[in-house]
């Protein structure tokens, strides 16, 4: 069965001051998760990426209000009740955020923050609790683990520090884990240690991974299939060989183009023309349609619905055509 | 952390010497003359020169101040023109009932004032918080003799309830008179057993500590809420969501902790502050401690009663100021890098 | 100093050269405007001013409020013989009595913050901009006034000095002044390194214009937000000295000296110290409320809402 399932998720915002006004920066969102699979979630800033994310563990701001459905092996998250989903965090599903010193608690050793994690979920002593965590420790590569669980978040570098995230996501035995931009604030090599580990781990413990980024090197490197959001919608899934190798939508072909390779010494870096429309709610039609190559009046006046492509792709576009980006 | 103590007390000791500097310059400065004000208008020039050879007045200004550095250390603080007295029996006999209302006082204050700033910040924009905070902001503004006269008119005048001024009960030296061990009240009718007395202290006290801790409430609450609404935006705790803890370990125990150094800061200023403070609640009530004693000493131009207070204030001022540094590096181990 | 400042962390307001319309000064009424406790405070501190220009216009009986006695209508309650608040044991009207009061209540604070405010911003940002031995000496100075709990300082200046609202003043100014001056360089010292500041040093001006043109109006916001949170605690602190009668006195319609002649009868005659401190309070009040507003607008950083 499919482990994670998110099914025309929608989250609206009352926009400030005036009501009765919203904003909608996540409409009609899919997408699946396999058992021991890496989805990509993969956008630019604003595109309701991160928001995905969080809609799954239920840790929206409580001004957010999202409809559709969320489930994990079957069990509704989206709506279920706040004891339900704290039982989920951090045991079923586990999060490694963005910043790995900002998400630990600053005056507390790491040890303490372990300790609440496991006892919460699997109850025990605080010396069983210490011992799991040095045995977690260790499988992230964090050897002297008497000083960095006696160590406070300050003292430890990034690197280490989103491996101790890591192994406290692991912490619970998680079926699923969402790492949100869990690789932006490092170094590029730094990175690329964690994302070897991460993939280490997955087929040690088999569970599925969210993968959240705006890298599109870091998906291919690191997905199975990705998932193309553009301005709260998703407009590409597919195998991420694929989609990458040859793009169905305008928007990943303009992504794909746009990354700079060793042969363009010298050209000009090619860019999307225009902005993500400032009320995506007022657009009728395709709300790519004024950036994109190849719009046609079709394309402005009526919203694309998504179409399912050879080998278990789907893109939400009229005029959906995979072929070589350019 | 010891080096850290040693660098803080070292820093709290030359201020507090400084201040013996400004108490003697301000004794000094004084226009009216010390040997006037104990011999009478009617002094002879040659008993007005005898007083001041005495008090060492014909020497000049630094060994005056030597002088009188010297005899605070020793314990000299010289005579009360009041009451004839020595003004470090005076000052040190009266400290205890003092000291027992600022404990009383801060007790409350932080009790209340943490839960209520908690509150205030959990339940942000809605009613209890719009409550809290005109609570707070009025509890701040609020003249503390004022507020003393004005719970005398209504809760012992109107409801009967307390008591309306003094430590205890005269009548209660006859009846079940406290032993005097550690000199607070409370906690000696409670070593002796003395259980009319225990509740005799604790009726006297509750007017004037409440009125007391007005101010301290407002100002943690406000604090308190104004820092939990900043660490519970924080991602930590928005981590400590998403890792499934229970709501009352993350706002109580995580967030909380987060939250008070500020307020431990505060805190320890709002009890420096209570030192006045408790001047004029101790008028009000008149409760026979140190406060009273300085403001009858301001009045009648005491100056040596007055001089005493002073060094005293200020070196209970600067100990508290240390204490809360102390403290917050105790809480927060980013602050011992300072 | 108040603790309601503790809660500010002083935020570095750079000011743009292209001040973009409306002005900041409208910004500010209109987020004033927005707030309703905000809009309170302003409203009271109007009024307060209105009664210290026009007191003796508007009080209903201004010689009583000067002190002039009537004996014969003497500890009337508010209400009766057309006294809104009473009378006092000299028959006095209450109202007019608190109404002259405002003057003197009101005045004595503000040059009190003013004045120290003067004295100090100007010493403590030439310390913190030039650093050294002169910010050291300058901050040894102030550490030794600030060691004091400054309401007590205050008082042995006043008692000192003698009984009068005058001492009263400087001796509130007095110990007011180190906080600025403490505040002005932590201010200074953080933008002293700023590249505006090397930029125009590097135009040859001189360190006073440096200082008043460039580090003063990024350094204002906060030392306005502290003062007009500090004018309602000088208030509160001069209506204090007044209690112990170490400032104005008899016939002065002086609001702490009124609560103080009251005592003695608070049990039966309420009214004589419960309204003249209910002025004070709510005069506190006021510009505490201002204080907050101003502070909420001025300091995005310090989040109290």
């Amino acid at each position: 069965m499919t482990l994670l399932t998110v099914e025309d998720l929608t989250i609206e915002f009352p926009r400030a001051g005036r009501s009765g006004d919203t904003t909608r920066p996540v409409r009609g969102v899919t997408l699946t998760v396999e058992p021991g699979q890496t989805l990509g979630v993969v956008g630019e800033t604003g595109s309701g990426k991160t928001l995905t994310g969080l809609a799954v563990l239920g840790l929206l701001p409580p001004a957010a209000r999202p409809r559709g459905s969320i489930r994990l092996d079957g069990l509704e998250l989206l709506g279920a009740p706040p004891s339900r989903l704290r039982a989920v965090r951090g045991s079923a599903i586990a999060m490694v955020f963005q910043n790995p010193a900002t998400a630990f608690d600053p005056v507390r050793p790491l040890r303490t923050q372990f300790e609440r994690v496991i006892r919460r979920h699997r109850g025990g002593s605080r010396a069983q609790a210490g011992a799991r965590a040095a045995k977690l420790l260790a499988e992230v590569e964090l050897h002297d683990t008497d000083r960095v669980l006696g160590s406070y978040p300050h003292q430890l570098s990034g690197g280490m520090l989103q491996r101790a995230m890591i192994a406290l996501a692991l912490s619970c035995e998680p079926r699923l884990i969402i790492a949100d931009e869990s690789t932006s604030a490092l170094d590029v090599t730094v990175a690329q240690q964690v994302r070897r580990l991460l993939l280490r781990l997955q087929h040690a413990h088999g569970f599925g991974v969210l993968f959240i980024t705006h890298n599109l090197g870091e998906a291919r490197d690191l997905c199975d299939r990705v998932a193309v959001l553009y301005a709260g919608e998703v407009v590409e899934t597919g195998p991420v060989e694929e989609v990458f190798t040859a793009p169905a939508h305008p928007y990943t072909k303009a992504l794909l183009a746009a990354v700079p390779t060793v042969d363009d010494d010298g050209a000009p870096l090619a860019s999307l023309p225009g902005e993500v429309p400032a009320d995506v709610l007022a657009v009728t039609g395709c709300v790519f349609a004024n950036r994109c190559p190849q719009t046609a009046d079709l394309c402005r006046s009526t919203p694309p619905e998504a179409r399912t492509l050879p080998g278990d792709r789907r893109a939400l576009c009229h005029f959906a055509d995979p072929e070589v980006a350019a | 952390m010891r080096r850290f103590l040693f660098r803080r007390a070292a820093a709290a000791a030359a201020v507090l010497l400084g201040t013996t500097v400004v108490t003697f310059v301000l004794a000094r400065v004084v226009p009216s003359d010390p040997a006037l004000a104990y011999l009478g208008p009617k002094a002879r020039p040659e008993q007005i020169a005898e007083i001041h050879h005495q008090l060492g007045l014909d020497r000049s200004l630094p060994v005056q101040y030597v002088n009188y550095l010297g005899g605070l250390v020793r314990g000299d603080w010289g005579i009360s023109i009041g009451t004839k007295q020595p003004v470090t029996s005076e000052i040190f006999g009266r400290l205890p009932a003092t000291l027992e209302l600022l404990a009383a006082a801060m007790t409350v204050a932080l009790v209340l004032g943490i839960a209520l700033g908690v509150i205030a910040a959990v339940r942000r924009q809605r009613l209890a918080d719009h409550v809290i905070r005109m609570l707070a902001i009025g509890g701040v503004s609020m003249p503390a003799f004022w507020l003393g006269l004005l719970l005398q008119v209504t809760v012992f005048g109107q409801l009967g309830l307390f008591a309306l001024t003094g430590r205890n009960d005269p009548d209660l030296e006859f009846t079940d008179p406290i032993q005097e061990i550690t000199g607070f009240h409370l906690v000696d009718a409670l070593l002796t057993g003395n259980a009319a007395g225990f509740t005799d202290t604790l009726t006297h006290l509750v007017l004037p500590a409440l009125t007391l801790a007005a101010y301290p409430i407002g100002v943690i609450a406000r604090m308190t809420r104004a820092s939990m609404i900043e660490v519970l935006a924080a991602d930590h705790i928005r981590a400590a969501r998403a890792y499934g803890l229970r709501e009352r370990m993350t706002v109580g125990r995580i967030a909380l902790r987060g939250a008070l150094p500020p307020v431990v800061t505060v805190a320890g200023l709002t009890l420096a502050y209570s030192l006045t403070g408790a001047f004029f609640v101790e008028v009000v009530f008149n409760w026979p401690g140190l406060g009273q004693f300085a403001a009858t000493a301001l009045l009648n131009a005491d100056y040596p009663a007055i001089m005493g207070v002073t060094v005293l204030g200020a070196a209970a001022y600067i100990l508290v100021n240390l204490a809360v540094d102390i403290v917050q590096a105790r809480l927060d181990p980013r602050v011992r890098l300072a | 100093m108040t603790l309601l400042s503790a809660t500010t962390a002083p935020v570095d307001a750079v000011r743009t050269a292209d001040t973009p319309a409306p002005t900041r000064l409208r910004r500010i009424v209109t987020a004033v405007l927005r707030d309703r406790l905000a809009l309170v405070g302003v409203v009271l501190v109007g009024a307060l001013l209105v009664l210290a220009v026009f007191g003796p216009w508007l009080a209903p009986f201004p010689d009583q409020g000067r002190g002039v006695a009537d004996v014969a209508h003497r500890n009337l309650a508010p209400g009766t013989g057309g006294h809104l608040l009473g009378t006092d044991p000299l028959g006095r009207d209450v109202l007019s009595r608190i109404i002259i009061g405002a003057r003197p209540a009101l005045l004595t604070p503000l040059l009190t913050v003013a004045l120290a405010v003067a004295v100090g911003v100007p010493l403590g940002l030439l310390a913190g901009y030039r650093g050294g031995r002169l910010d050291e000496a300058v901050m040894r100075i102030a550490d030794m006034f600030l060691a004091f709990p400054p309401l007590l300082l205050a008082m042995v200046i006043a008692a000192m000095l003698g009984p009068s609202l005058t001492h009263a003043g400087i001796a509130l100014a007095i110990a007011w002044w180190p906080w600025y001056t403490r505040l002005a360089r932590g201010l200074a010292a953080g933008l002293r390194d700023r590249p505006f500041v090397d930029g125009a040093r590097a135009l040859g001006l001189s360190d006073t214009t440096v200082l008043a043109r460039h580090l003063l109006p990024n350094a204002a916001a906060p030392i306005v937000v502290q003062a007009s949170i500090d004018i309602g605690t000088v208030i509160l602190a001069s209506g204090s000295l007044a209690f112990l009668g170490l400032a104005a006195q008899a016939p002065t319609p002086d609001w702490g000296l009124m609560v103080s002649d009251g005592r003695s009868y608070v049990l039966s005659q309420w009214w004589l110290s419960a309204l003249p401190g209910a002025a004070i309070f709510l005069a506190v009040l006021a510009f505490n409320l201002l204080g907050d507003a101003l502070r909420d607008i001025l300091d995005p950083r310090a989040v109290t809402r």
